[in-house]
């Protein structure tokens, strides 16, 4: 206090009078003092363990690395130097219009790809029903030939028993020179046939083949 | 007037379109339009020659045409086209390899020989000479090259292509930058 009375008597001097000046109303957090000298303690302990940690780093570098560096550095600024005046523009040609015409060319792909797709899947589907259908109709054949014919027999001789006896001469007698040369006869000479020795062997040959039961049937 | 309506309309809208069946093909020729120069491009540094390139590219588009149904805006068509069109010129190079029964890679034979036999070929110009450079990367490699360094494509984007972690795309690019310069540094 005493200082501070010196202190007022100086100001005094100087022309300056600073007595009514008083502090501000300040706040402090409630035991502040109490506290800090732990916190300080704490502070300056904590700051004890960060000094005494080792400097040195636990990593490895490459040998000769520090040495090369400079080199190194040198060497990508070349490089980046090379890469900087190396051109972007391109040297190969281009044929003229290609781009103008590309999306029609591309649109026409479009339209092809789909419809060669379109018609490998129809061929196939087509091909796939024609040997179904084939196979179909050569097993109806085997196993349906025997009433096939049977019918188409059943039909002949229905067709013709309508015909009579004279339209049946009359086609004959119109159709006699096909069905003979059908026959090959009309190439065998008439005369070099033996006909007294046909007939005998003929019937020779049938009456013999007849037992004298069905001999006596026919003679009947 | 059709190029104008592409430049409004984002992949969002185009896709949207597309989708619309009564607008399908103007939607799907408006993304032709879109993506065709910049897939061009694309495919034509991997695989060199026109033919070839104009062949993978109407694949891709047909694919396009075919799967995009069921695409998922998520990806982006721009992510999208760019990975079947990579997809589709990797499985291109394989089969090359496959049916030549030489490495691409090797100078008569592979893409440089391609390159070299280009109409208007100039070993002086650096344009050409670059060419040649990109041509003695792996196939991967070289994906990862055109894609960062002529589309300026973002990592984020590659990964999305590539399907490979951004990590491996840098260092990939970062590779593939320094096999590019040494072969410029001693062609040069």
């Amino acid at each position: 206090m005493k200082n501070r009375k010196h202190i007022q008597e100086e100001l005094h001097e100087l022309g300056v009078d600073l007595s009514v000046v008083e502090m501000p109303d300040m706040e402090i957090p409630s035991h502040f003092f109490e506290s800090f000298s732990t916190l300080m303690l704490e502070a300056v302990k904590s700051n004890d363990v960060i000094t005494s940690l080792p400097i040195e780093m636990p990593f490895d570098i490459p040998e000769l690395y520090i040495e090369q560096l400079s080199d190194n550095v040198r060497d990508v600024i070349i490089e980046e130097k090379i890469m900087e005046a190396l051109p972007k523009t391109m040297p190969y040609e281009v044929p003229a219009h290609y781009f103008s015409e590309l999306p029609a060319q591309v649109n026409a792909t479009i339209n092809v790809v789909p419809r060669s797709v379109f018609n490998r899947v129809l061929i196939s589907r087509l091909t796939l029903a024609a040997t179904v259908l084939l196979f179909m109709g050569i097993s109806l054949r085997i196993f349906m030939n025997p009433v096939r014919t049977k019918h188409a027999n059943t039909s002949f001789e229905s067709q013709l028993a309508i015909v009579s006896d004279a339209e049946v001469d009359q086609y004959l007698l119109l159709h006699q020179a096909a069905i003979e040369s059908s026959l090959v006869l009309v190439n065998i000479d008439e005369s070099s046939i033996d006909l007294q020795k046909w007939e005998v062997e003929m019937l020779d040959n049938t009456f013999n083949n007849l037992s004298d039961e069905e001999l006596l049937n026919y003679t009947l | 007037m059709l190029k104008d309506i592409v430049i409004d309309l984002d992949d969002k809208e185009l896709f949207e379109l597309f989708m619309d069946e009564s607008m399908k093909d103007k939607a799907f020729t408006m993304i032709v339009k879109k993506y065709q120069e910049r897939l061009y491009w694309h495919i034509r540094r991997f695989v060199v020659h026109h033919e070839d390139t104009n062949d993978i590219l109407q694949n891709v588009f047909v694919r396009a045409w075919k799967g995009l149904h069921n695409f998922r805006q998520e990806a982006g068509l721009y992510t999208w086209f760019y990975r079947v069109a990579t997809n589709e010129c990797l499985t291109y190079i394989a089969n090359q390899k496959k049916k030549n029964a030489l490495s691409l890679s090797d100078d008569e034979h592979g893409l440089s020989g391609r390159v070299k036999a280009e109409k208007g070929f100039d070993f002086k110009n650096i344009e050409w000479r670059l060419q040649l450079a990109i041509q003695t990367l792996p196939d991967k490699q070289r994906a990862v090259f055109n894609l960062r360094y002529y589309d300026e494509m973002p990592y984020e984007k590659m990964s999305e292509v590539l399907e490979t972690s951004v990590g491996a795309l840098k260092a990939s690019y970062h590779h593939a930058a320094k096999k590019v310069s040494e072969f410029m540094l001693k062609e040069n």
